[in-house]
């Protein structure tokens, strides 16, 4: 019996093994440029399910270097789940996970725990209720994981951190506790948070939509500076216009998966599906 | 010294082994149910159902249970079977069991008040589960449960007073001593209530003072208080 059928005994249950399972990497691209990149990180025929309730199926993905994606669509299409599968905090029923030209998941097996910590690091995700750390304050906040994860000393980690709380306008509120941040104050301390760990991508799950209107703009001109920069991010968002305005790639999810992705000029501006115009035609 | 018609110096050794030995009998007990009560809390929050029914099981029977009847189990029960506890064991073990089912419930409550985020947020940071624990759980999580083991500590110096029905040697046997003797039943429970009181009002000030003190951000660890010298040096510099 091979393992991929004895894997399926076991269910949807992932089971950690010690090795990581030997499956061809991604394919590396000859871009333009004549630089060979894999891309940050790659899902193929994605499929998660709930039980009995599927939340997508059959998804694939590629997130290259430098680059913005945005996944758009209503609530409830798994958006955020594929976003988590990404980094495994949720386990994907079947199909493949890739870091770099790791295969970290592969239908039902998962590298062991302790790799998938390391792997973790490569990609940071900011949340949409923010969950900062309550009792730390902001520079505390960034610091911490690359102080107890990565085991940097601590001066150089908090004055690293200060200064990427610098690089999001909020130092001068480096003492201060979650309770005491606006909505805004507090997400932009979670991208610097994110950051700290000098992660190849940034996942971002419904950054804004916490917030009251008048504390978006803030947080979406930290997400655009960044993306400037040439942060490689992905997206979960309802706000149309600024995926218009920075994505690279726009992936359009309606129930059971991706129903369009292209770049922006084809899927905001004149999408091929009719569900895809629909959804835009309603923002 | 004679108050309320006693005269008490002659009284004043007994009562001073008394009040030791309810503190005696409080610290060992408090330490012992703080420990048990974390292992009844971290198998309550296991993913293995099993453990966690174990744990369950544990608290609902002890804490169904009164405390007198498991003194005296302990004590007077166990010798049939060969197993014979002196005083001080018997009933230290009985406090332990108890309040151990109490404080795992208390703790339990602090642990599932952390949010899932907050978890989810340090193993999306890399951090191994443990040190998501000890990190971003624990320290969120003791301060939710400061209250409620406080108000234990206290519960728990008073239930020593019940260990006067095995001959605990502790304050309420010293006053049924004295009362035996004196046959001032009245002046003497008074003065020992008292002695109670001056037990028991301090101790549950000094909670209260702690809630307020470590409700916001106060380091509860070394290596905290460290981290934040260092970040309050650096903006006293950074904004000089």
């Amino acid at each position: 019996m091979s393992w991929r059928a004895t894997a399926r005994l076991f269910g949807a249950k992932a089971q950690f093994q010690r090795e990581p399972p030997a499956v061809p990497p991604p394919v590396v691209l000859e871009r333009s440029v004549g630089r060979s990149v894999a891309p940050v990180a790659e899902v193929r025929n994605l499929t998660k399910r709930f039980g009995a309730t599927e939340v997508f199926r059959d998804v694939s993905l590629r997130i290259e270097g430098g680059k913005v994606v945005t996944i758009l669509g209503r609530s409830g299409v798994g958006k955020s789940t594929l976003l988590r599968c990404l980094n495994l905090l949720e386990l994907p029923t079947s199909g493949q996970v890739f870091l770099r030209t790791k295969c970290v998941y592969d239908n039902g097996l998962c590298i062991s725990r302790k790799d998938l910590i390391g792997a973790r690091r490569q990609l940071s995700m900011v949340f949409q209720q923010f969950n900062l750390f309550q009792h730390l304050t902001a520079v505390e906040n960034v610091a911490l994981a690359p102080i107890v994860a990565l085991g940097e000393p601590a001066g150089s980690a908090i004055e690293a951190a200060r200064s990427l709380l610098d690089h999001v306008g909020i130092s001068a509120r480096m003492l201060a506790y979650p309770s005491q941040l606006s909505g805004g104050e507090q997400q932009r301390v979670a991208i610097a948070r994110a950051l700290a760990l000098r992660p190849a991508a940034i996942l971002f799950d419904e950054p804004t939509s916490s917030l009251d209107p008048e504390l978006r703009g803030e947080v979406l001109a930290t997400m655009k500076q960044l993306a400037s920069e040439g942060m490689t991010m992905v997206v979960v968002t309802h706000e149309l216009k600024f995926a218009a305005d920075v994505s690279d790639w726009v992936v359009f999810m309606d129930d059971g998966g991706v129903v369009e992705e292209g770049p922006v000029e084809q899927v905001l501006v004149s999408p091929v599906r009719e569900r895809t115009r629909q959804f835009i035609s309603s923002h | 010294m004679t108050l309320l018609g006693v005269d008490w110096s002659q009284y004043y050794g007994g009562i001073g082994l008394g009040l030791l030995r309810t503190v005696e009998f409080t610290a060992v007990s408090y330490v012992g149910a703080i420990l048990l009560g974390a292992v009844v809390a971290i198998g309550r929050t296991q993913k293995i159902a099993a453990v966690r029914r174990l744990a369950g099981a544990y608290v609902e029977v002890v804490k169904n249970v009164p405390l007198l009847t498991w003194i005296f189990v302990l004590y007077f029960g166990l010798p049939s079977v060969g197993i014979r506890l002196s005083g001080f064991i018997a009933g230290s073990l009985a406090l332990i069991l108890f309040y151990g089912s109490y404080i795992g419930e208390v703790f339990r409550g602090g642990l599932q008040g952390v949010g899932a985020g907050q978890r989810e947020a340090a193993h999306s940071m890399g951090l191994s589960s443990w040190q998501g624990y000890r990190y971003v759980v624990l320290p969120q999580a003791l301060r939710l449960a400061l209250a409620g083991t406080g108000t234990m500590l206290v519960d728990l110096i008073k239930a020593t007073s019940l260990l006067v029905t095995i001959a605990g040697r502790e304050l309420m046997t010293q006053g049924q001593v004295i009362t035996s003797v004196t046959f001032k039943a009245l002046q003497v429970y008074l003065v020992i209530g008292a002695l109670y009181f001056l037990l028991c009002y301090p101790t549950s000030q000094s909670v209260l003072w702690l809630e307020r003190h470590l409700g916001r951000g106060q380091p509860l660890s070394l290596k905290r208080r460290h981290w934040l010298a260092i970040a309050r040096a650096l903006q006293s510099n950074g904004t000089r």
